[in-house]
């Protein structure tokens, strides 16, 4: 006779983790040689190099030990890309074999026929998998915690941050864990399910990139931000991952600094793991049994998922073709990406070869949907690039993309200003292609060439939109671009002069190297005095923010820090004095002795001119010493001072060079060869009216292209071959 | 009481079980047969809780068996194709049945894997397919419910085993009111076993009976006559089937044993004999009357 004896309701987790002891070994041994052993190695190899140095070289070997502090904990923190991809194989691998039994007709039968609900054989195989995982990461983690305390070494442990890479890590496996659940759940099929996997894991950014594909071959105006590919990561928390360190951003997208918190990202993170254990919950509740076996288990997903995947393929081989042939080759690519992938997903539905020509209707809405999607891009019937946010909705502008949002305008007059050039922008993308020169010359005033230029928004809403117009170098533009440069604002968010950090302790201290006219590409001098450099800069602010127009500069300051621990400088940028600068020059001369010199022409061995004519091939060398001195009268050593033309905008570091049209002219200095600029306005036309070869001016491009400096991206294109 | 009501199961286009109507008593031992595809296996995962219906109730008791824990305490499902944990050895298996059934019990379990012969502590990889038939069905009647489905789990044994089972089977009926549903597509090994017996064909039941019900009530007769018969001779019986060789009737008809001899007396024949009819001649004749021919359906 039967009597109630060993039931028990935890039972099933502890057999569920008992006969998953292979997962246990694999997590030991994943986390074993990503954590354990590297740092191991590291403290090993540390010891024995630190002995070595210390008898001759104890400063060599106080630097190798705090690098290996340094190393070890970031080994041990959340910048450890290994323990990511360990975390990450095994919720692939643990999700799948956890659920994988819905995929066997046996098993199904064995688990379903016990007298045990479908929710505790959920939570049954989700706990067993994370108990499988997650301890051994701890007990990992906590050896290799004990070898760093006992092998001296307790000094790279920063608590802080390991309980920040701890949660990253709980987090992002719980998330990348149940996503796998669920699409296990979701197939039949184990090979299936891995695919479906990848295409979950992978297709958001996939899709952000066909995205950008698509905007690029079809709007004028589009152009890529550095939000865009945040998007892209973030939207795969598989690629987020690796962009993160514990609670921060390893490097932020945009403005490339490092230390933002990414907190938010690890909330949303979390709560789309509950999310899709919920849904996965459900799904596993309603789903038959008899679906063992099959690709899809759910027959109403079979649609969805096939017109999403041959619409995204049918793009994607658009656009490959595309990038291979040409733009024809965009349709015929369009139509047979989305022909092959219902082929083949309806051969893997049926598991039947046999069914490549099934349902052919659908095939013939998708290849329609497609193709009208498409149309309506290339006719933007959405009016993308007629786009602008209305001006009471604007919070902040700016005209660089990879910037981070503390960095743009919000001054009205600025914001003004940006707006009236996405105006024109805007008037311009619509009507260049149609109108000719003149047409366009009476709408928008007089101009010689035109000049892309990237417009961002930032909107009340927090949104940001972003995009490219070609606008026409009139005096009303021009005017735009000086009144930005000119603006207080610019200065104090764009110039590194406002914002270098003049921080000195014994880990950093500021660090400056003067560069002139006559030094070329070498330091005149170094200015290493922390209260120096201060006092410099301080009184270059002020002569900066008080000074306007389009000054020439005389001297460049490169500023730097250097990172006294690890014997490194790092540059931020340059900072410049013009001759208006006097209180500035006064002082660089009493810490450094430097007057700024100008190019002269006893010191320079060669000047030559290099105009563009099809028809000359070499270069036309100046001898004439009157000829030189007047090209040397006001030139600035472009390579020396690092200033590239900006045409039609002073926005290099608030220096405005003048665009000499059809000439380059070089010199060679103590063998270095050099560019030259000029002020705007004190170009020597004469002089280079002189030696310009007959027709070349005729033949001279209307503007040049391309300059791509810090900080704007100003680029010229020529309107005429716009127009063609 | 099992209670299956128009109990309908489809897999895409295919209609598995087609509004199947079937009463399973408490304490009988009930046959399902049927050919291959017939819908018997389908038919016992739906009363396993194991598929849901897509039309229609299956029914325990008056409860609905799909996702109801103390109604799936009541059976245990020897599936055709037995699943054994990878590497397993039988006293892990019976450790893991012990902790899902409250009634599992653990002595019987060793007295029988030690009356089979079977080593507990052998990983069942190993066995032969007989061997695991005989784990499984040790462990369900060790799990010490009410109900035992069992899909083809005749197959494979030997028989000696077999008659072993089923006495094991017969034992707990007798014994604790177990209530074992057998589906089989062989109707020789359950003729000695089951109480009733419903035949499924093409996802439909065709009918369902009481064994001893359909064997006391139709008879084959062998009849010699001294003399012609007149054509109207045999009118008064339910004859199912007849032939005539000279003065020798055959024939299958319904009734008593005691009224069927009184109305062949009375024709004074020179020899009669009243034989009782294997389950599958109850079955030929059963599904002839139906309008099947029940080799095809079988054999």
């Amino acid at each position: 006779m039967t009597s109630k004896n060993s039931f028990s309701e935890g039972g099933m987790l502890r057999d569920g983790v008992r006969r998953n002891l292979w997962s246990i070994v694999l997590s030991g041994l994943g986390f074993f040689f990503t954590l354990l052993l590297p740092v191991l190695m590291m403290m090993q190899r540390t010891l024995q190099e630190r002995a070595e140095l210390l008898p001759y070289d104890s400063q060599g070997a106080q630097y190798v030990w705090e690098n290996a502090l340094q190393s070890i904990g970031q080994m041990l923190g959340g910048q450890n890309p290994a323990v990511k991809l360990a975390f990450i194989v095994l919720a692939v691998v643990c999700g799948v074999a956890s659920f994988a039994y819905l995929h066997a007709r046996q098993k199904v039968d064995f688990y379903h026929s016990l007298p045990v609900s479908r929710s505790r054989l959920f939570a049954n195989n989700l706990l067993t998998g994370i108990l499988c995982t997650v301890p051994m990461y701890f007990i990992m983690l906590a050896v290799t915690l004990a070898c760093v305390y006992a092998m001296g070494f307790g000094a790279a442990v920063q608590w802080g941050a390991l309980g920040g890479a701890i949660l990253c890590h709980i987090i992002l496996f719980l998330l990348l864990y149940a996503l796998t659940a669920l699409t296990t759940i979701l197939c039949g099929n184990t090979v299936i399910t891995l695919l479906l996997l990848l295409w979950v894991m992978f297709s958001p950014a996939l899709l952000q990139m066909m995205k950008a594909g698509l905007f690029s071959r079809f709007f004028s105006t589009y152009t890529e931000t550095s939000g865009m590919w945040e998007t892209a990561a973030k939207l795969s928390p598989a690629v987020a991952y690796f962009t993160l360190d514990g609670t921060h951003y390893l490097r932020n997208f945009s403005s490339g600094a490092v230390g933002f918190s990414a907190l938010g990202l690890l909330g949303v993170y979390l709560l789309a793991a509950v999310l899709a254990l919920a849904l996965g919950w459900y799904l596993f509740r309603i789903r038959k049994s008899e679906r063992a076996g099959t690709a899809l288990a759910f027959e109403p997903a079979k649609l969805p998922v096939k017109v999403y995947m041959c619409l995204t393929m049918g793009v994607a081989f658009g656009l490959v073709f595309h990038a291979v042939a040409g733009g024809f080759w965009f349709w015929p690519g369009l139509v047979i990406g989305a022909v092959l992938f219902h082929w083949i997903i309806e051969i893997i539905y049926a598991f039947d070869f046999r069914a490549i020509f099934a349902r052919p209707i659908h095939l013939a809405v998708i290849l329609a949907v497609l193709v009208a999607g498409m149309l309506c891009l290339r006719f933007d019937v959405a009016g993308y690039d007629r786009r602008i946010p209305a001006a009471d909705k604007i919070a902040a502008v700016d005209l660089e993309l990879y910037t981070s949002s503390d960095k743009m305008f919000t001054s009205p007059e600025n914001i003004a200003a940006v707006y009236r050039l996405a105006e024109i922008g805007v008037e311009m993308t619509a009507r260049h292609n149609e109108d000719s020169h003149e047409a366009l010359e009476q709408s928008f005033g007089a101009f010689e060439s035109g000049t892309s230029v990237n417009v961002r928004f930032r909107l009340t809403s927090g949104r940001e939109m972003a995009r490219r117009y070609v606008v026409p170098q009139t005096e009303e533009v021009l005017g735009l671009f000086d009144q930005i440069a000119n603006s207080e604002e610019y200065k104090r968010v764009k110039l590194p002069l406002f914002n270098f950090d003049l921080t000195a302790n014994e880990d950093r201290k500021p660090y400056m190297e003067l560069y002139t006219n006559a030094g070329g590409y070498y330091a005149v001098a170094s200015v290493r005095d922390a209260g120096q450099i201060e006092r410099i800069l301080e009184t270059l602010r002020e002569e900066t923010l008080a000074r306007s127009g389009n000054d020439a500069p005389v001297l460049r300051l490169e500023l730097s820090t250097e990172h006294l621990r690890d014997r490194f400088n790092s540059s931020v940028g340059n900072a410049y004095v013009t001759e208006k600068d006097v209180k500035t020059l006064a002082l660089v001369k009493e810490f450094t002795g430097v007057t700024p010199a100008p190019l002269a022409a006893d010191a320079v061995d060669e000047l030559f001119l290099g105009f563009y004519d099809t028809s000359s091939s070499g270069m036309i060398s100046v001898t004439d010493r009157k000829d030189m001195e007047a090209l040397l009268k006001n030139a600035i050593n472009r390579d020396a001072l690092e200033i590239y033309y900006s045409y039609g905008s002073p926005f290099n570091n608030g220096v405005a060079v003048a665009d000499i049209g059809d000439c380059d002219v070089y010199v060679t200095v103590d063998g270095e060869r050099y560019r030259l600029a000029y002020p705007v306005g004190k170009a020597p036309e004469d002089v280079l009216a002189k030696y310009r070869p007959a027709g070349s001016a005729d033949m001279a491009p209307r503007t040049e292209t391309v300059v791509e400096e810090y900080p704007a991206k100003v680029v010229a294109v020529d309107l005429t071959k716009e127009a063609a | 009481m099992i209670t299956a009501v128009n109990a309908t199961k489809r897999f895409g286009q295919i209609t598995a079980v087609d509004h199947v109507c079937a009463d399973i008593h408490d304490g009988s031992v009930f046959g399902l047969i049927g050919s291959n595809g017939a819908g018997k296996s389908t038919f016992l995962r739906m009363i396993a809780g194991i598929l849901s219906p897509d039309e229609g109730t299956v029914r325990i008791d008056g409860a609905d068996i799909f996702e109801n824990v103390p109604i799936k305490q009541r059976f245990f499902f020897i599936s055709d194709e037995q699943y054994f944990f990878s590497n397993c050895t039988p006293a892990e298996m019976k450790n893991f049945y012990k902790r899902q059934y409250r009634y599992f019990d653990e002595a019987r379990y060793h007295k029988l894997m030690n009356g089979f012969g079977l080593d507990e502590n052998r990983k069942i990889r190993t066995f032969s397919k007989g061997m695991k038939k005989q784990v499984s069905v040790i462990c369900g009647v060790c799990a010490g419910t009410d109900y035992l489905f069992c899909d083809e789990t005749f197959d494979g044994l030997d028989p000696v085993v077999r008659q072993t089972v089923k006495s094991l089977f017969a034992e707990d009926v007798e014994e604790r009111g177990l209530t074992p549903v057998i589906a089989s597509h062989n109707l020789r090994e359950l003729e000695d076993i089951c109480d009733h017996v419903g035949l499924l064909h093409r996802g439909g039941i065709l009918f369902s009976r009481d064994l001893d019900e359909m064997k006391l009530g139709m008879f084959k007769m062998q009849c010699i006559f001294s003399a012609p018969l007149a054509e109207d001779a045999w009118q008064g019986f339910d004859i199912l089937r007849m032939e005539q060789r000279g003065s020798l009737y055959t024939l299958t008809a319904r009734g008593s044993r005691e009224a069927l001899q009184d109305k062949v007396a009375a024709m004074n024949p020179t020899f009669c004999e009243l034989l009782p009819l294997t389950l599958e001649e109850i079955f030929i004749n059963e599904t002839e009357v139906a309008g099947y021919d029940i080799k095809k359906l079988l054999f």
